[in-house]
């Protein structure tokens, strides 16, 4: 069964989505960042449903965006945006980011079914992509800037994930990428790639 | 050359010079008594531009300015009087990012001093204008900026209950087994408090600045020790609470003063850690007084909390507080910051409706 995490603040809410999806889905909940990030930690979930509207800034998206960012920066779950917050630019930006789909507050539940559906389907889809060897990337370029961006853009991103993947061992992501591992320092130093806590 | 008739021209001359300098010193006192009376004017009339523009006509007559014309554009709107009269007009014209003013006037006599006196009473008038006019623009963006703020404060609650609402309806026709419909009320009978919180925070909201109505609205015996203990139940924080009050009041006031206090700290405790929130509640004989501390770090700027539309978080608001205040201001009490090392504390305290 498919695991959902729901974070939302408003528990009314939250207790409703989580009775319409509990027959289908394993459900989890978190009111905050910190739940969130303990629940994402401890369990394998597929698909996130987040309200970008959080404590302890509520009335603005930017708990939710940093969350979501977390997400897809350590976790292969899909997630879609449940919230209030009516902008082209947070709705531009969470895209941008890597949301896999925003829904705006009030929607029918039949709408957010039907999303986390095509989110587990693109999901598993991907997951046996990758056991073929194929990755996917995605990269966000202005066209106008020609090719070589592009390419660089690509390069990097394909190296990232690889190193992500190898958890920043050098030797297995040099090996999987087919370069030598001085070519991998050289890349890490062109792109300015460096090991953080979160990645 | 004869001396003796050299005094009478120096005297003369001098006589004429007295008389000019009289003569421009009466002319440039009237037209600045004119020019301060329309200064006062626009004080009069809050430097509404509008009105200035129409109420001051009567002074152009006293400068003996036969007509005032005007183009000034700011914010989509354009106000515009058209030259009317004949003569050589004085104009000046203003163009910055916001606003567009072109203004003139076209004197009764054209004459060496009295064109020197028309381009101050321009200048002067067109500094007046484009004051109101910036005061005009300032006002609106503010007025739309609080405006925005507080369509966000209830947005936000409104579309999480219509979201509720849908889900909700979607759930009732999907209760196919006893087991669900079960489960489905024990649901709502958890979450059914948060609901009526949320109303609570709605109406407190919708009805800032009302007046208490005692004859009308005498409200309910409320257990603070019960109200208190759910609404830090709701935010999960641990809180010691000292001493007993029950208060005669409208639910939905004490939720809009408590909630807002204790989300305060709630807040507090998702950025520090280890923060803990201490609730005393001392019966005062004719009022009650509660203080709600934390033992997070100390809040900068204390004596602006309650300011409207001022938050010293990131994306906040700063509307929480300043309802809280409004709230125990119309139910005739009060709410102050105590001066504490660390942490926010807050001293509520609510007056006793008279029995009987």
């Amino acid at each position: 069964m498919p695991t959902i995490l729901l974070v939302e603040d408003d528990m009314a809410l939250r207790k409703q989505i989580r009775f319409s999806l509990e027959g289908d889905f394993s459900i989890l909940e978190a009111e905050n960042r910190k739940e969130a990030t303990e629940l994402l930690k401890s369990h394998p979930i597929d698909v996130v449903i987040l309200d970008l509207g959080l404590p302890p800034s509520g009335d603005s998206p930017e708990e939710g965006l940093i969350i979501l960012s977390s997400i897809l920066n350590q976790y292969s779950s899909k997630v879609i945006i449940l919230t209030g917050q009516k902008t082209e630019g947070i709705a531009l930006e969470s895209i941008k980011t890597g949301a896999f789909d925003y829904l705006m507050k009030p929607i029918s539940m039949e709408k957010i079914l039907f999303s986390i559906e095509r989110a587990i389907l693109f999901k598993n889809a991907e997951e046996e992509l990758e056991k073929q060897g194929i990755k996917k990337i995605t990269l966000d370029v202005e066209v106008g800037k020609g090719l070589q961006t592009l390419r660089d853009e690509a390069d990097k991103h394909v190296i990232l994930k690889v190193l992500r993947d190898t958890n920043f061992n050098i030797y297995q992501s040099a090996k999987i990428l087919g370069v030598k591992r001085e070519s991998l320092y050289y890349f890490l130093k062109k792109f300015g790639l460096k090991r953080t806590h979160e990645s | 050359m004869n001396l003796e008739l050299i005094y009478p021209v120096f005297i003369l001359t001098g006589l004429v010079i007295i008389g000019v300098l009289i003569y421009l010193r009466s002319l440039t006192q009237r037209a600045m008594r004119t020019v301060l009376e329309m200064i006062d004017l626009n004080t009069k009339l809050e430097y509404d531009l509008h009105q200035f523009l129409s109420e001051s006509l009567p002074l152009f007559e006293k400068l003996k300015i036969n007509d005032f014309f005007y183009t000034i554009h700011y914010l989509d709107t354009t106000l515009q009087k058209p030259k009317s009269r004949p003569g050589k007009p004085f104009e000046k014209n203003i163009q910055r990012k916001d606003y567009k003013i072109t203004i003139g006037i076209v004197p009764r006599h054209s004459r060496g001093e009295q064109d020197f006196l028309n381009t101050i009473v321009l200048e002067i008038l067109s500094v007046i204008i484009e004051m109101n006019v910036l005061i005009k623009i300032k006002v609106i963006h503010e007025a739309l900026y609080k405006f925005s703020k507080l369509q966000t404060f209830i947005l936000h609650d409104v579309k999480n209950l219509a979201q509720f609402i849908g889900s909700l309806s979607y759930n009732v026709h999907h209760l196919e087994t006893d087991e669900k419909k079960d489960r489905f009320i024990d649901y709502l009978k958890e979450t059914l408090p948060v609901i009526s919180r949320s109303g609570a925070k709605i109406i407190g909201l919708l009805e800032m600045h009302g007046e208490a109505d005692d004859e009308n609205s005498p409200g309910i015996s409320v257990d603070l020790n019960s109200l208190l203990e759910n609404l830090a139940k709701h935010y999960k924080m641990p809180c010691a609470i000292k001493g007993q009050a029950i208060i005669q009041a409208e639910e939905y006031m004490l939720i809009s003063i408590f909630d807002n206090l204790l989300k305060n700290i709630y807040e507090k405790s998702l950025q520090e850690s280890d923060v803990s929130c201490h609730i005393e509640l001392e019966d005062l004989g004719d009022r009650t007084r509660v203080v709600i501390s934390d033992t997070g770090s100390f809040t900068a700027e204390r004596s602006r909390l309650f300011e409207p539309f001022y938050s010293t978080k990131k994306g906040g608001l700063g509307i929480g507080l300043y309802q809280a205040k409004n709230a125990a201001l119309t139910m005739g009490g009060d709410i102050r910051i105590l001066p504490r090392t660390s942490g926010v504390a807050f001293e509520v305290i609510l007056p006793k409706p008279e029995e009987g």
